[in-house]
């Protein structure tokens, strides 16, 4: 038996009108979302009409519609050759040094446990320093005339090569520096993936009998491998964009494009040259590129990856 | 202070319904429960008086001023939490002064009305301490002392003693019984607990699926529940509820079946059923299968089965029977309820009139009569 | 899990180099900072006689002094810019309810997918267009954007209780008043990671400020010290001088914050 109302001085009950939903988040949101759009939506889409373009950053010159000659062009040049072999190198040495490497020495660095500290702190040092100043330290240390290493050599009564003026020596040179640049924040990460894995699994593992080889093969190894997905992920992306730093730095993609990438490619033709058509080109090349490296990632590797329950 | 009042007050989610037209006055002071089971719209209802959710459709009435539209800071109304939500990175008085503050009340102001406050509640000496230093019962009540120190026009409180344990809840139910009135605050409660509706409430609204089953006071939903789903709710253990076939087998008559409206089911309480050779005064009698004793000390709960039909006894003390046994039983025939066909209580005083005619034993009218 | 001793020395020894290899360089270039020209090529990392004399050069050969202040200038900004707009960001998507809500924020977080080797090139053309070159503006608003950190702040928010929400509403805190009352103080922690890996992050480019400032008086710290290098090539001394400096900030930044960094990122758990 509902309580029967007398009406406290209105008829029956109306509806809400008005707004249903609130205007305020949308206030909140409105910077992110406007620089989304005017910094990262458009200019994508700019991009890739560019890339059909021919001009030189000129304003009095206007555009010229060219279709996919950019990309002809590009594909033709011997720049490109060079670049795109080079990135491949970077990209396919890199799994070895960047991606495996620090996996035995995360592993290690997680049984100290906190008596790893130190190891830990020291190893996050190079990812504190900016790689211009990384490139510069190394372009002392290499220096053919009075570099560390060329005195060292010197003592051992060897010889130390001119290493940055190598074309065959150069992108190797480059290589192992940016190793050195993260080989340590990856292990950290790795580090930080096995801290994240629950005990009671390792554990449950002992129990059964398992032997330091079969756990980590069985355990460690499988639960590691969103991590190493991801750092497989930053280190192609790293590969390609960061390497920029010490290649403008130390040799400038030479010598004899020795060291250039795709991405150091894009920037000579569209910052120095000022053909914006071949450096958009280029762009959405390095981008299928990534897209191509992706799309085999995930019919590959991602079957393959675990997560925990 | 000031009363409350809901005029078809309506939300939807969606396609789904929550809470269908639920119009009710609660009058200044009165302490209000709202019980039911998880989804009945309780919850809802009462986001709705605290300006947290917004009404689809309907009026909210707070004193003079119409609120459903105001947002929930400019009602006046304070709300306790389940999880009690007090602010992690403030102490106890700077969680119970935090409304004040806000308001501009002068610091010196807001000292003494916090200190006034936690001294009532009794937790004066914690107020420099941090939420997480605190015990559960200590938590609540820090919530409920930031409610009292605002002196708002109503309390409400969302279930906030679910999350203690049960010895807790019973000394916390009664302070807050006391508390409120004490301060003499209109309050609207929602729990799904319905020992914590009977006890506390000054009258119960029982809701099932968005709509209001029945309101009262808790005795009189107790002892005339208004349709099956709040006699099956409300008590505990809750009322038997067996189909009309089985009237012969309780003894009844059989001029039940066709007198008056059509009866469906019976409503027989669990107290009202004891061992023959205890109550001699039970007129209706009965014999039914004992599956399970459950012997509480103050009293047993007797499982029985009547055929194929569960039902459940309360007698008092311990008694010397066990699982198998053949029980010879007697029933009050007053305290039965009866419900028709779309599960509405039936209200016939004939039928209760002609049921104490017909035994030779005379029959205690209870006092609260039909 | 313990190892077998053979196994443990290995470990050791590994990183122990490792670590060394790490350092090492690090060293020498700070040593190299104090040390006298006729010290230069000594194989001792640290000076006999220290001087200060490298930095004075520097500062001669190019306005350092500018370098630095423009990227102390630029990060700053640009870091409470990011901070600001992420946690407003993020905020809306905690707290309320709308039409587009999943959309959107799939909207901003796809935003991170996107390389920025895919939208220089029109952003270049619009700090032409503006005019912007050599300006902080250039610097700092096209990277405003932060997806990551809403995204980092997102995990947080999940974490926090939405009753105090409603707290908060019913104690009379507006939205706005709420998120400085009850939601920034409980975000201190995620707010200091994120503060230092911004600084880091902005402080340490390199690509974009080549790309877009030109004139001396507007180069970065990152940059200066290139430009060092452009007009002395042989003044290594001097060059050290400069990677020493420019490196200062972000290794007290650290420092005073180490903690905090790192339990954040194992907090929020890499996927």
């Amino acid at each position: 038996m509902t309580a029967t109302a007398t009406p406290l001085g209105t008829a029956a009950p109306l509806p809400l009108r008005g707004r249903q939903w609130p205007l305020a988040p949308f206030l909140y949101l409105a910077p992110m979302i406007v620089l989304l759009a005017v910094f990262t939506y458009w200019p994508l889409l700019h991009t890739i009409y560019l890339s059909f373009v021919q001009w030189n950053m000129n304003p009095d010159q206007p555009m010229r519609w060219v279709g996919a000659a950019n990309y002809s062009g590009i594909f033709n040049s011997p720049l490109f050759d060079a670049a795109f072999r080079n990135t491949l190198i970077y990209i396919v040495a890199s799994i070895p040094l960047k991606v495996l490497l620090p996996i035995p020495i995360a592993i290690f660095v997680w049984t100290l446990a906190t008596r790893g500290q130190v190891y830990r702190a020291l190893l996050f040092l190079p990812t504190l320093f900016s790689f211009t100043v990384v490139a510069v330290v190394f372009l002392w240390l290499l220096n053919p005339i009075g570099g560390h290493f060329v005195q060292v050599a010197r003592l051992l009564g060897g010889q130390w090569p001119n290493v940055l003026t190598d074309p065959d020596l150069a992108i190797w040179t480059i290589l192992l520096i940016s190793t050195w640049k993260v080989i340590g924040f990856n292990t950290l990460l790795y580090v930080a993936g096995l801290a994240s894995i629950n005990r009671d699994y390792v554990e449950a593992m002992r129990l059964d009998g398992a032997s330091d080889w079969s756990l980590v093969r069985h355990l460690l190894w499988p639960l590691l491998t969103p991590t190493t997905l991801f750092v497989l992920i930053s280190t192609v992306i790293f590969a390609i964009q960061q390497v920029f730093t010490p290649i403008d730095i130390m040799t400038e993609g030479g010598p004899q494009n020795g060291t250039t990438n795709l991405f150091y490619m894009v920037y000579q033709y569209a910052f120095r040259t000022f053909n914006v058509g071949f450096g958009a080109a280029g762009t959405v090349i390095i981008f299928a590129f990534l897209l191509a490296i992706t799309l085999i990632k995930m019919r590959t590797l991602d079957r393959h990856v675990q997560y925990q329950q | 202070m000031a009363s409350i009042s809901f005029r078809g007050l309506a939300k939807h989610f969606g396609g789904v319904v929550a809470v269908k037209d639920f119009t009710l006055d609660v009058p200044d002071g009165e302490l209000l429960v709202l019980v039911g089971p998880s989804g009945c719209g309780k919850t809802t209802t009462l986001r709705m008086l605290a300006g947290l959710e917004a009404p689809t459709a309907g009026e909210i009435w707070l004193g003079e001023r119409e609120i459903a539209r105001l947002p929930a800071r400019e009602r006046n109304i304070a709300m306790v939490f389940q999880n009690y939500a007090l602010y992690p990175h403030m102490s106890v008085a700077e969680n119970v002064g935090f409304a004040l503050r806000l308001a501009g009340v002068k610091r010196d102001e807001v000292a003494r009305r916090v200190l006034k406050a936690a001294e009532m509640m009794g937790i004066g000496g914690l107020l420099e301490r941090r939420p997480r230093e605190l015990s559960g019962g200590q938590r609540q009540r820090v919530a409920v002392c930031r409610a009292i120190v605002r002196d708002p026009q109503a309390f409400l409180f969302d279930e906030p003693l679910s999350n203690l344990d049960a010895k807790l809840r019973m000394s916390a139910r009664a302070e807050i019984r006391r508390l409120q009135q004490r301060l003499g605050v209109t309050t609207v409660y929602v729990t799904h607990d319905q020992v914590e509706a009977m006890t506390l409430a000054d009258r119960m609204v029982v809701m099932h699926d968005g709509c209001i089953q029945q309101v009262g006071r808790p005795l009189d939903i107790y002892a005339r529940p208004a349709n099956t789903f709040v006699a099956g709710f409300i008590g505990s253990p809750p009322l038997n509820l067996l189909p009309v076939s089985l009237s012969a087998t309780l003894g009844l008559p059989q001029q039940l079946l066709t007198m008056g409206s059509e009866v469906a089911t019976i409503g027989v309480r669990p107290e009202s059923i004891s061992l023959r050779a205890s109550d001699l005064r039970r007129p209706l009698h009965l014999t039914a299968q004992l599956e399970l004793v459950e012997a509480l000390g103050a009293e047993s709960l007797l499982h029985l089965r009547l055929g194929e039909w569960p039902l459940l006894a309360r007698v008092p003390g311990t008694v010397s029977v066990s699982a198998g046994d053949t029980l010879a039983l007697a029933m009050d025939g007053s305290a039965l309820c009866f419900f028709g066909n779309d599960g509405q209580r039936i209200d016939d005083s004939d039928l209760q009139l002609s049921l104490a005619q017909t035994h030779n034993a005379s029959v205690v009218r209870p006092a609260t009569g039909n | 899990m313990t190892l077998g001793t053979p196994w443990r020395a290995v470990g050791h020894l590994v990183l122990v180099l490792l670590c060394l290899s790490m350092v090492v360089p690090l060293l020498v270039a700070l040593g190299m900072a104090f040390k006298p020209p006729n010290e230069v090529y000594s194989l001792v990392p640290w000076p006999q006689a220290p001087t200060l004399d490298n930095f004075r050069r520097l500062f001669e050969q190019v306005p350092f002094h500018l370098y630095l202040w423009n990227s102390v200038a630029t990060t700053a900004l640009r870091v409470g810019g990011q901070i600001v707009i992420a946690v407003l960001c993020a905020y809306a998507f905690a707290r309320w309810e709308f039409p587009g809500r999943e959309w959107l924020f799939g909207a901003v977080l796809g935003a991170m997918m996107v390389p920025h080797t895919l939208t220089m090139i029109p952003i270049y053309m619009m700090i032409a267009e503006l005019q912007w070159f050599d300006t902080w503006r250039a610097l700092v608003i096209p990277n405003l954007a932060m997806p990551f950190a809403v995204f980092l702040l997102r995990q947080h928010f999940r974490s926090f209780p939405r009753e105090l929400f409603d707290a908060a509403e019913m104690d009379g805190a507006g939205h706005w008043r709420a998120l400085w009352l009850v939601v920034l103080p409980n975000l201190k922690p995620v707010l200091s990671a994120l503060a230092i890996i911004l600084f880091i992050d902005c402080w340490n480019e390199y690509f974009w400020p080549l790309l877009v400032t030109d004139a001396p008086e507007s180069r970065t710290v990152q940059i200066g010290i290139r430009e060092f290098l452009e007009a002395d090539h042989n003044d290594f001394g001097g060059l050290m001088a400069g990677v020493t400096l420019a490196s200062l900030p972000a290794l007290a930044v650290f420092f005073v914050f180490q903690r905090k960094v790192m339990d954040t990122f194992v907090a929020s758990g890499i996927k």
